[in-house]
């Protein structure tokens, strides 16, 4: 029994071509065009006695539209666009909303490990024994003055400077 | 009554003309009884199926693209109507595959000859197909479709029309040659 078409249905992606590779399969597999004949009997058994000598639908179809016109039909509300969208589009907008957040996370917040890291540096350097400068008051021409202290990174060394006289 | 007639009675029941709609009944019924038919294997079922197909229809008219075909627009319209049945029903139907089943095997069949002309037999295996593959292949048998408007009726690509349609034909085949085999 041919599995071909069965394969193809499966495996190939694109509509399109699955139309064709399916029709084309049906038209040249002997196996298949074999199986795509039906026997006139099931053919007689789609359409049984009783529909054509059913008498016309029309008299309860019309009391339908009737008691329609009576009572109008309630039709729900129309959902939301966005329970509008095909189910591909909601995965789409949901996997780019994971995406875009995860790379926010990355970009913005930094990695993991890399924060630990950082974290794990401030909290070592209070115990290195680095030196401390304590200003106790700045004066300039005699009267007390407002100071700025400067490190240059990777400097060994500060610069102490006085702005400006306090009320000057 | 081409497809221009039934424009020219969309026409007028869109305008208020209700009556004019009884003929549309009168064109489509054999097929959507047909069809209610072959999903529903219930012949009530299949002719209030039908009847609420028609309703619908008509409450839609104005929703009808007039660029389509208006048999495959009703026939999807009665293939939802199908559907919904099945739905209510299923609780109802859990054992109806046994039932069909027994109902097969407690009449056996005498002689490989009598076996296709008794449609009584052919109908519980009918039953056994899909909603699907039940209206694809009586779309493909009885209207002569193709798996283009199938499609367009089943709301799916070509390819799995065609597959739907061969699919019912092969398990069609395999269960009448069990059938014989009894």
């Amino acid at each position: 029994m041919c599995k071909i078409y069965k394969i193809l249905y499966a495996a190939v992606p694109f509509k399109r071509w699955r139309d064709v590779l399916i029709r084309r399969h049906f038209e040249r597999c002997p196996d298949c065009a074999g199986e795509y004949e039906i026997p006139g009997e099931i053919r007689a058994s789609l359409e049984p006695a009783w529909i054509e000598k059913t008498p016309s639908l029309w008299i309860q179809v019309r009391r339908l539209i009737e008691m329609g016109e009576k009572s109008p039909v309630r039709r729900p509300e129309s959902r939301s666009l966005l329970f509008r969208a095909p189910r591909w589009a909601l995965a789409a907008i949901g996997a780019s909303a994971i995406l875009v957040g995860a790379l926010s996370y990355f970009l913005f917040v930094g990695r993991p490990d890399k924060k630990a890291g950082l974290e794990a540096s401030r909290r070592e350097a209070p115990t290195e024994a680095s030196p401390r400068v304590l200003v106790i008051s700045v004066e300039l021409k005699g009267k007390p003055a407002k100071s700025f202290i400067y490190q240059t990174p990777k400097a060994s060394f500060i610069w102490i400077t006085p702005s400006k006289e306090i009320g000057g | 009554m081409d497809s221009h007639e039934d424009h020219e009675i969309i026409s007028r029941c869109l305008a208020g003309d209700r009556e004019a709609f009884e003929m549309i009944v009168q064109k489509y019924q054999p097929g959507v009884l047909a069809l209610t038919w072959s999903v529903l294997r219930n012949r009530a079922e299949a002719e209030d199926a039908a009847q609420e197909a028609f309703f619908r229809a008509f409450l839609n008219l104005d929703k009808f693209d007039s660029s389509k075909n208006f048999k495959s627009w009703l026939y999807a319209i009665a293939f939802k109507r199908c559907l919904t049945f099945l739905d209510k029903a299923k609780t109802e139907r859990k054992n109806r595959p046994k039932i069909a089943e027994a109902t097969i095997r407690e009449s056996p069949l005498p002689t490989g000859e009598r076996r296709l002309e008794d449609l009584s037999i052919l109908a519980p295996l009918l039953g056994r197909l899909s909603a699907k593959e039940s209206l694809a292949l009586s779309l493909s048998v009885r209207e002569g479709y193709a798996a283009a408007e199938i499609a367009e009726v089943l709301h799916c690509a070509e390819s799995t029309a065609r597959v739907f349609v061969f699919n019912a034909k092969r398990k069609l085949r395999k269960l009448l040659k069990g059938e014989a085999h009894v």
